[in-house]
């Protein structure tokens, strides 16, 4: 093992019982995040992950999904090793937009406990943890610094954003820091199988129950806990609590599982460009940007965004064969006759983008969007029949799209195509079908998984107060998009570990009074 | 000479203006190189496409039939003025775009003008 201070679960005598002053679950993102700041105020920290320090089948195994909703992969999204998903993430980074917290009257459910001003030191906080420099998304500022020409949007219709990315590896980044803490036990290996109130009527967590795949298992007792799990495993472990309380921890009110988002990736729309074309790349990949890089988008506004009582909207842009995308539509979204008309009408071409896929000579920009799920409680994780080899039950998924969804993304591709076309700078086809029956074939997910134990300060509304501690629990908190009541389209990890660092600070508070 | 080629071609060309024609054919069915000779270029099906969607679902009886006979009678004098015809209704486009005055034709967010002109192309196929 390369980091030599670490344990591995598989070698701790059965039955053992290990203490610490907080005992956090799942080391990506969020429980790395939350493990730092508390060692960095000297607490005694006992870090538990699943997986060990490379992917290893036999740990997957225990966190495999059953899948009953929309054609979704979320076993491909998620990684059970130290580090967790960042492992593998694209280090997108961008803040929610102020009005993604907001109680907005058309999306039901929508609403954060406190306001984006709340999230902005730790936003700020956050970026120092990612290294992103400083905290600021002006995209026109960018765009000048570094001399990248935009388009002229108007700004009310459609706007230009920027992201950052840095694709920090949270195992690798803070590892030696971790291995190096005298005040830390981390512990490879450690699957936490249950959450165990001290008894039936306590709102008190004494401990977790943790397994190996060697069979061994062993406890952790610690004044408060912490569940950093990802979005899908967070309500799985808390529903699989049920020894004490029969639905499972936090679940007084049926939320735990429920309102499962993801950032809806759907190409459904491109635009032929009018030359010269060097604008559009600006769109279309991420260029060099002060220490890390940059990327920029078209977006709706949050005005429009009220205006259209529409969820928020982004999109990517990304260059593509048009001939390509064409056959894509034939193949996945039923075929037209016309359609067919018009691939034949060049078989040239079209023979091209059939050999070549998606490597024919690009000609069009694909509209890649990353779109605000609207809360649904339908779209849910619950416990399946099924379960792993340690005889615990898996996760199923059911992701569920809604007909607003639809409407939703439908009404911003056409301000968007407006846009386009006023700006001359080309014309866009929306290949969605704006039928009445709701269509979102091809709509896939960006492996966000968010919703599932939504903060709400009314307990018969969430699963989690403002600061992500469990409803009808004392010390027991939750950390990661799980706690997201409504997504935005802003990628998910930078306000994970906002959020994070602002849950470790009310767990300082909460162990200072004692 | 095929007369309903001269016509396809040259109006696609001089008809629908820069930014929606070189759009359009580049992401549409031909090959985005258009050559000297106009004969020589294939009829624009994606234009003609547009065209027959905005008759069938955008365009009110009553314009179908203004278009039908414009189309008709600007055939009647050639295809000179038939592009003219269609250029003047794309030149609307920018001023369409800004009243908000777009239609969505075949998926494509159009001027309601460019939309016309392309009806205009496929009326005159039609009919020639
Ligand atoms: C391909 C891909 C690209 C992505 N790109 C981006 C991007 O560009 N920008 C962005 O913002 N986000 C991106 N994401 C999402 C990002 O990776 C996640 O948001 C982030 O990793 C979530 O952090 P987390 O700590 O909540 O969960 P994770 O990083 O998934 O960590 C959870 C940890 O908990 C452990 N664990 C689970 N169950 C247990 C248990 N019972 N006991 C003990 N340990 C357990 C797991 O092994 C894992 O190590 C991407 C994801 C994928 C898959």
């Amino acid at each position: 093992m390369a980091f030599d201070r670490f344990r591995d679960a598989r070698t701790i005598t059965d039955g053992t019982r290990l203490t610490a002053d907080v005992c956090v679950v799942g080391a990506g993102a969020a429980g790395i995040t939350i493990t730092r700041a508390l060692l960095r105020a000297g607490y005694r920290v006992c870090l538990l992950e699943a997986g060990g320090l490379s992917v290893d089948p036999a740990v997957d195994a225990l966190a495999a999904v059953e899948n009953v909703g929309i054609d979704y992969r979320p076993n491909d999204a998620r990684m059970r090793l130290f580090g967790g998903t960042t492992n593998h993430w694209g280090g997108h980074c961008v803040p929610l937009n102020p009005i993604d917290l907001e109680a907005r009257d058309w999306i039901d459910h929508s609403g954060w406990p406190f306001s984006f001003d709340e999230l902005r030191p730790y936003y700020q906080a956050a970026h120092e943890v990612l290294g992103l420099g400083p905290f600021d998304y002006n995209a026109a500022e960018g765009a000048a610094r570094i001399g990248a020409r935009l388009f002229d949007f108007d700004g009310v219709n459609v706007a230009t954003t920027m992201s950052l990315h840095n694709r920090v590896r949270f195992g690798l980044e803070f590892g030696d820091a971790l291995n190096a803490a005298r005040n830390l036990q981390c512990i490879l290996y450690a699957d936490v199988s249950s959450i165990d109130l001290a008894n039936a009527e306590s709102e008190v967590v004494r401990s977790v129950s943790v397994r190996s795949i060697a069979g061994n298992a062993f406890t952790v007792q610690a004044r408060a806990f912490v569940i950093a799990c990802g979005g899908i495993e967070n309500a799985r472990l808390l529903l699989a609590s049920n020894q004490q309380r029969p639905a499972g921890l936090g679940n007084h009110a049926d939320a735990v599982g429920r309102f499962f988002m993801e950032h809806i990736w759907y190409e459904s729309g491109y635009i032929a460009p009018t030359p010269p074309l060097a604008t559009y790349r600006h769109y279309a990949r991420e260029v060099p940007y002060n220490d890390v890089r940059a990327r920029f988008q078209i977006a709706i506004p949050p005005e429009k965004q009220r205006e259209l009582r529409i969820s928020a909207f982004r999109a990517e842009l990304v260059e593509k064969p048009s001939a390509y995308w064409e056959t894509w539509h034939v193949r996945h979204q039923g075929i037209d006759p016309s359609d067919i008309g018009v691939l034949l009408a060049n078989p040239l071409k079209m023979g091209a983008a059939l050999r070549c896929r998606e490597h024919a000579a690009p000609d069009v920009f694909v509209l890649g969007n990353l779109i605000e799920q609207i809360p649904n409680p339908e779209s849910r994780v619950t416990l399946s029949e099924s379960r792993d080899p340690l005889g615990r039950p898996l996760a199923r998924l059911n992701w569920r799209l809604s007909r607003q969804d639809h409407d939703c993304i439908f009404h911003a591709h056409e301000v968007i195509a407006s846009e386009i076309g006023r700006r001359s700078v080309g014309r866009m086809r929306v290949t969605m079908h704006d039928r009445s029956e709701l269509d979102l074939s091809g709509a896939a997910g960006a492996s966000h998984h968010m919703g599932t134990t939504r903060m709400h300060i009314d307990p018969a509304r969430g699963v989690t107060d403002a600061q992500g501690r469990v409803h009808f629990t004392r010390n027991l908190y939750v950390a990661g998009s799980s706690l997201f009541p409504t997504s935005g389209y802003a990628n998910p990890t930078l306000t994970i570990v906002a959020l994070a660092l602002r849950t470790a600070d009310a767990l300082k508070r909460q162990l200072r009074r004692g | 000479m095929d007369r309903r080629k001269l016509i396809l071609s040259g109006a696609a060309g001089a008809g629908l203006g820069v930014a929606a024609y070189g759009a359009i054919v580049a992401a549409g069915a031909v090959p985005a190189c258009p050559t000297e000779d106009p004969l020589a270029q294939p009829a624009d099906a994606a234009l003609l496409r547009i065209g027959a969607r905005y008759l069938a679902t955008a365009a009110g009886a009553a314009e179908k039939q203004r278009l039908s006979a414009l189309a008709e009678s600007l055939l009647a004098h050639g295809p000179v003025t038939l592009n003219a015809a269609s250029a003047s209704l794309s030149a609307a486009a920018p001023e369409d775009f800004a009243k908000g005055e777009v239609v969505l034709c075949d998926g494509w967010v159009l001027a309601r003008n460019e939309a016309r002109a392309c009806a205009l192309l496929t009326l005159a196929s039609q009919t020639a």
